[in-house]
């Protein structure tokens, strides 16, 4: 069972079981399950907010210091924006997307 | 902000162009995995025809590469192609697709990105000319006979409808 608890003081970064790439403006993210990436049924897409989160996300920033970043560039209040990231995350770690980088790593 | 329900979407069937299909089927194979997409064109008619999905899959040391239908960067255009080896030397392949009269010229190895495994068709698997006949495959691709059919049956009925025309209102 995968652990999809997360907090704001946690650090993530993108899945080496995932190939992701921008395309014409869109992020296109290609999980690999079982050796093989599939064009034809398992593609995401994240919009301009999701893809600003993903940018962010280099295993190094919490997600607190993501949200802070963020809230400078998009309307919203703080907590809406740890809202939407913590719901993004979520999702993410659900497609088994991202992994979280121990601190002491 | 949006709410998270839609910051991630899942596609299906996404149409990529040509380069941006190549770029992330270079990124997938260069780690060891396989990429299943879709394939627009009948070059290779009847053994991979528009629209089937099939599934490339990294070299993983292959040597001997004749008679297997490749994945390769065309030395010419430098498109993304899928055709079957005809021939190979040192310096490369020869490829040719099945319904193609002409061949596409050498192709160095290292424009050879990986091999196709598999076919799907209609939800089935398609196994004539990759996993088994594969021999046979090279023999009719080699003496255009996929190629003489395949346009044989692109232009005969338009040819016998003219030459009837003709005959009946002359």
């Amino acid at each position: 069972m995968d652990n999809l608890m997360t907090s704001l003081n946690n650090v993530y970064k993108p899945s080496e079981d995932i190939v992701a790439r921008n395309i014409q403006g869109e992020l296109i993210i290609i999980p690999i399950t079982s050796g093989i990436g599939d064009l034809e049924d398992e593609i995401f897409t994240l919009n301009e907010t999701g893809r600003a989160i993903w940018e962010k996300l280099d295993g190094k920033k919490t997600l607190k210091e993501i949200a802070q970043e963020l809230a400078r560039d998009f309307e919203g209040s703080l907590e809406e924006i740890e809202k939407d990231v913590l719901g993004l995350i979520r999702e993410l770690l659900k497609r088994r997307m991202l992994v979280e980088v121990k601190k002491n790593a | 902000m949006l709410n998270s329900e839609f910051l991630i979407v899942q596609k299906e069937g996404l149409f990529l162009p040509n380069k941006a299909l190549l770029g992330l089927l270079q990124e997938v194979l260069s780690k060891g995995n396989s990429l299943r997409l879709r394939v627009k064109g009948f070059s290779m008619f009847p053994c991979i025809r528009n629209n089937d999905i099939v599934t490339v899959s990294p070299l993983n040391g292959f040597l001997s590469y004749t008679g297997l239908a490749v994945a390769f960067i065309h030395p010419y255009t430098n498109k993304l192609v899928i055709h079957r080896v005809i021939r190979q030397n040192k310096y490369g392949v020869v490829t040719k697709g099945d319904c193609s009269f002409s061949i596409d010229g050498l192709v160095p190895h290292k424009n050879i990105l990986g091999i196709v495994t598999k076919i799907e068709r209609n939800n089935r698997g398609i196994h004539f000319g990759i996993m088994y006949g594969r021999s046979l495959a090279l023999f009719l691709n080699k003496t255009n006979i996929f190629a003489l059919f395949f346009h044989l049956g692109m232009h005969l009925p338009r040819f016998i409808r003219r030459v009837i025309k003709r005959t009946l209102f002359r």
